[in-house]
């Protein structure tokens, strides 16, 4: 909101210099983010927060200013009228009289329009209104003036002279003042004369009983609306005016007769004409609002000893009254423009905003009842910080499989969720989303990763290796689901700037190989490895990963119908590991196994085996007969071509024999190696080479 | 004899002293000590000599022999000592492992959370998909009302919303346990914000809340001096602006001194001097109201940042976007 500096010396007798009120305000909690010099006046670009409505005039500000300055304050509004010596002219019926508590009109008659006068026009155009004409002018001098928001009508444009505040029937349309027409239903309250809407209540005026030049005899409309009647009709019609926005946080009822009737004496002065009546229909009660502010109170929440006589200045000068002091406590009774203060820490806010949050000391607790007891009740919160612990180790384990991480949003397309095999019932939408790239919260965390590639291999970078760990959001067995994931891929070459290893392209077995080692960083162990048909793998290329008996992980070569949606044809392979489903399995305890004392002994075997058999079945044969004696079997090299009849594969296997109680000699060994061979021989139809 | 062997030692050494290569240096051993030596040639004269001159031609020799083979041994060791360093080509770059990279955003968060972990603060994450309650009405937001307008919200069905801040966790941990409490609450959060350099319909936040007996304002200001201290160094000022939050009373922001121009003006502080990273306050009553604290017994503060902000002060980072479109050559300089 614009603030003037000089409107504010209207209410009050400033010292201080424009920059220092500045500060003053801001370290008040009305943050002043600009300040600009505009001929002999500054206007102040300052934020107004919600809860205060009070704030959103000349006059608030100053009242605030002048508390923070110690300045006076005062109110130079005056009324030439009295009113209780008129009345009967003017007919009004208030239909809704919660939505409207008070409506108070003035008729004001032959008047003579024209353009404002200078210090009126400067006013309003410094803080962004548009002059109009001198009783327009008027309203909103009010408006940034005292705060309230006041319409004029022609009162000779008004169908039957009679105002009506009701709701709209649905159906109803009005031109209003910004040029728009707008369509009305029956949430939305407005003015009407006796045939149909003139203005929409609080928020805009209609065309049709506008102000004109030619006007003569004007009703002023100076009322009091339900915050939430006006707020949903200006969200429900796309509008926010300074009148709305007022209404919405709150405008005092309790001021609207004598700004009313000072308004139109100012009318009178400055267009002329006669103030013939003033109709005021209220259905109002105002409650006093009293509350009990105890001094310890202050001290236990701010801790600061701040003396009775600074609490009850401060509050004074806020506007507020000491309704009764005893020893320890004031009896404080709220002033009707504050209505967000209504509790005893509403007033101790006052009074540590005016005292200043720099004063206050900078301490520094421990979490006092720390005993081991307490640490106990709250072990719901500990099992979340081992959640992330295991996060953290994640984050570390694929670092350091030199992958690096990404964040993509959490919502994907329609498309996108569809070519990774999700139904439209197992997805979850958003009601209103900003647009259709981004309107489903993601299934699968695929998705993110395969736009991460694509905006890089669409920059020339090719050789690519991310991870991220995120949720996914899922309607499982229709019910809503929020899982953490976490997805890695693979495209490119790795040993690329390398001058003494070949670039190679990277393959499965890099995917498998960071997978496995993953996994096992997470103490995963003891997981099977399984061919999977999932169509957004290609043919062939495709595995899961089982731990007791869940599919936990699935891996593979992308489809080329998967990376076409992304514009991509580079070879990608990535894994998706559901994290949530082995939360509880991970460890992060490792338990020391000693080193064995005894030398191993390694011998290496070489078999030609057809390709089609797979060579965990080979390598748990080669364990199985060999017992607790084999401490590792590695497979070193894979062959075919020359030498090896088609349809078969040459594998050589490395296996490291040890004992725990004893070096191993030859002949145990040979003897082992010799049983290995025969049983593959036999069993697998191996040949030894 | 003598003579003429002692002038071949002159040669001999005034040859070895001139030789610069290893080649250089076996042709002077093939020249005086091979089998077709000069030493070979003039010893096939012994034969017509005494056996006293013998002995004495013998010994000159042999002499002459282990000094020179001496020498050469000597100068083929300094040779290849010299000859092993320049054969590595220091400037060639060596061979690196590829290092993964962590994101700035998790980075960040790490770094707040290890601050907080420090002062005891124990670390807890909530769901992103949340009730309205948590969200709003425990929260002291309530429905229709301008407070909300801060809190713009996607909605994936009724009282399913994405979380537009991570204070429901507040609730959500308060409601489960009893104080104290001290913890620390990081995690994604989302408001309905077209996407531009500064604004992002996704984005990540952390909160805190310190709930026990007898905490006061000032320990707010303490605890979050440190914190901001530890971050954007020892000799950042901080400062507390009173604000308003539905759900704390008294409220304030949180500035920092602006240490891209040591307060003396610049774009990004908007020439205040000051920096905004954050909200905090002590809990509203409210608050505990909706999860059946007794006010009167306990007190609290809590305080939520920015991450994305404080990533892209902390690295001068200067669009949001690039958080989210992972390009390589932003992801590699973290």
């Amino acid at each position: 909101m614009l603030i003037s500096y000089n409107w504010l010396k209207d209410f009050t007798n400033l010292k201080d210099s424009p920059q220092r009120l500045a500060e003053k305000l801001t370290m008040a909690g009305i943050e002043v983010s600009s300040l600009e010099k505009r001929k002999d006046d500054f206007i102040y670009n300052a934020e107004i927060t919600p809860n205060r409505p009070d704030l959103l005039c000349a006059k608030g500000i100053a009242r605030e200013a002048a508390c923070l300055t110690r300045s006076k304050f005062y109110d130079p509004l005056s009324s030439t009228v009295d009113t209780q010596s008129i009345g009967g002219n003017i007919d009004i019926e208030v239909k809704q009289k919660k939505a409207c508590p008070r409506y108070n009109a003035t008729l004001i008659k032959n008047i003579q329009v024209k353009v404002s006068d200078e210090k009126i026009t400067r006013r309003l155009s410094a803080l962004g209104l548009r002059p109009v004409n001198s009783v327009v002018d008027i309203t909103n001098y009010f408006l940034l003036g005292w705060g309230q928001p006041m319409h004029a009508f022609d009162y000779d444009k008004i169908e039957g002279r009679k105002i009506i505040v009701r709701y709209a029937n649905k159906g109803e349309k009005l031109l209003a003042l910004d040029g728009k027409e707008y369509e009305l239903d029956e949430t939305i309250l407005v003015i009407a004369d006796a045939k149909k809407p003139i203005a929409i209540a609080g928020v805009i005026g209609g065309v049709g009983a506008e102000i004109g030049l030619e006007t003569k005899n004007v009703l002023l409309e100076c009322a009091g609306f339900d915050t939430i009647l006006i707020r949903k009709a200006a969200r429900k019609l796309g509008i926010s005016t300074d009148s709305s926005y007022r209404f919405e946080r709150g405008v005092p009822v309790t001021s609207v007769g004598e700004i009313a009737l000072a308004a139109a004496s100012f009318i009178q002065k400055k267009a002329g004409g006669k103030i013939i009546d003033n109709l005021d229909v209220s259905n109002l009660q105002v409650k006093k609002v009293t509350c009990t502010l105890r001094f310890s109170e202050i001290k236990r929440i701010l801790g600061i000893n701040i003396s009775q006589d600074d609490v009850k200045k401060i509050l004074v000068s806020l506007g507020f009254i000491i309704e009764n002091e005893v020893q320890d406590s004031l009896e404080v009774t709220t002033p009707f423009f504050r209505r967000d203060v209504k509790r005893e820490i509403d007033l101790i806010e006052e009074i540590a905003r005016i005292y200043g949050y720099d004063k206050m000391p900078s301490t520094i607790t421990k979490v006092s009842s720390g005993q081991i007891d307490n640490y106990k009740s709250l072990s719901g919160v500990v099992d979340e910080t081992i959640r992330f612990a295991f996060k953290r180790k994640i984050h570390q384990s694929l670092c350091a499989c030199g992958l690096n991480e990404i964040i993509t949003y959490s919502m994907i397309s329609d498309k996108e969720s569809a070519v990774f095999g999700f139904k439209s019932d197992e997805v979850v939408k958003l009601q209103k989303a900003l647009s259709s790239q981004q309107e489903i919260m993601r299934p699968t965390l695929l998705s993110g990763l395969m736009q991460a590639l694509s905006w890089n291999i669409n920059r020339q970078i090719d050789d690519i290796g991310v991870f991220e760990l995120g949720d996914i959001f899922i309607n499982q067995n229709h019910k809503f689901t929020e899982k953490l994931n976490v997805a890695f891929g693979l495209c490119g070459r790795k040993y690329i700037n390398d001058w003494k290893h070949k670039p190679k392209e990277v393959d499965f077995y890099d995917l498998k190989g960071i997978l496995e080692d993953f996994l096992d960083h997470l103490g995963i162990k003891d997981v099977q490895f399984l061919e999977c048909e999932e169509p957004y793998f290609s043919k062939g290329a495709g595995a899961k990963v089982n731990y007791k008996n869940k599919t936990i992980a699935r891996f593979g070569k992308l489809a080329a119908e998967v990376i076409s949606v992304y514009d991509v044809d580079k070879d990608i392979y990535a894994a998706e590991v559901y994290i949530e489903d082995i939360l509880g399995d991970m460890c992060l305890k490792k338990k020391f196994k000693p080193i064995a004392k005894f030398p191993a002994v390694t011998r290496d075997l070489a078999i030609i085996v057809k390709s089609d058999l797979s060579t965990r079945e080979i390598i748990d044969k080669i364990r199985v007969t060999g017992k607790h004696l084999i401490k590792e079997v590695t497979l070193f090299d894979v062959y075919e071509g020359k030498q090896i009849p088609p349809g078969y594969l040459s594998l050589a296997f490395s296996i490291k024999y040890q004992a725990d109680d004893r070096t191993l000699i030859d002949e145990e060994v040979d003897e082992i190696q010799t049983r290995i061979q025969k049983v593959l021989v036999e069993n697998l139809k191996a040949q030894i080479r | 004899m003598l003579k003429e062997i002692k002038e071949l030692q002159k040669t001999a050494f005034s040859e070895l002293n001139k030789a610069q290569l290893l080649e250089d240096i076996e042709k002077v051993r093939i020249k005086y000590l091979g089998r077709k030596s000069k030493l070979s040639q003039i010893l096939k004269g012994l034969k017509d000599l005494t056996v006293e001159q013998k002995a004495e031609v013998g010994k000159v020799a042999n002499i002459f022999k282990r000094k020179i083979s001496q020498e050469i041994e000597v100068k083929i060791t300094a040779l290849n000592e010299a000859n092993l360093w320049p054969k590595i080509d220091i400037t060639i770059p060596g061979i690196k492992n590829a290092r993964g990279h962590i994101h700035p955003i998790t980075k960040t968060i790490y770094e707040i959370c290890d601050i907080f972990t420090s002062l005891g603060f124990n670390v807890v994450e909530g769901p992103e998909a949340e009730k309205e309650r948590y969200n709003f009405e425990a929260l002291n937001i309530p429905l229709d009302h301008p407070a909300r307008d801060a809190f713009d919200t996607f909605y994936l069905k009724d009282d399913l919303l994405l979380r537009s801040h991570t204070s429901p966790v507040q609730v959500r941990v308060m409601e489960k346990e009893k104080p104290p409490i001290a913890i620390i609450v990081p995690g994604k959060v989302y408001r309905p914000d077209a996407v531009d350099a500064t604004h992002s319909f996704m984005f990540h936040q952390v909160e805190g809340l310190l709930v026990d007996k007898n905490i006061t304002f000032s320990d707010l200001k303490g605890t979050l001096s440190v914190f901001l201290r530890k971050m954007f160094g020892k000799e950042v000022k901080v400062r507390f602006r009173p604000h308003f939050f539905p759900f704390t009373e008294p409220s304030a922001d949180l500035d920092v001194s602006c240490f891209v121009c040591n307060q003396k003006g610049c774009r990004v502080c908007s020439d205040t001097g000051w920096l905004e990273v954050g909200g905090a306050g002590m809990v509203d009553p409210e608050v505990f109201k909706a999860v059946n604290y007794d006010y009167d017994e306990f007190s609290g503060f809590a305080f939520g940042v920015g991450v994305e902000r404080i990533a892209m002060l902390k690295y001068g980072i200067n669009d949001i976007r690039l958080f989210f479109e992972n390009d390589y050559r932003f992801l590699k300089q973290f």
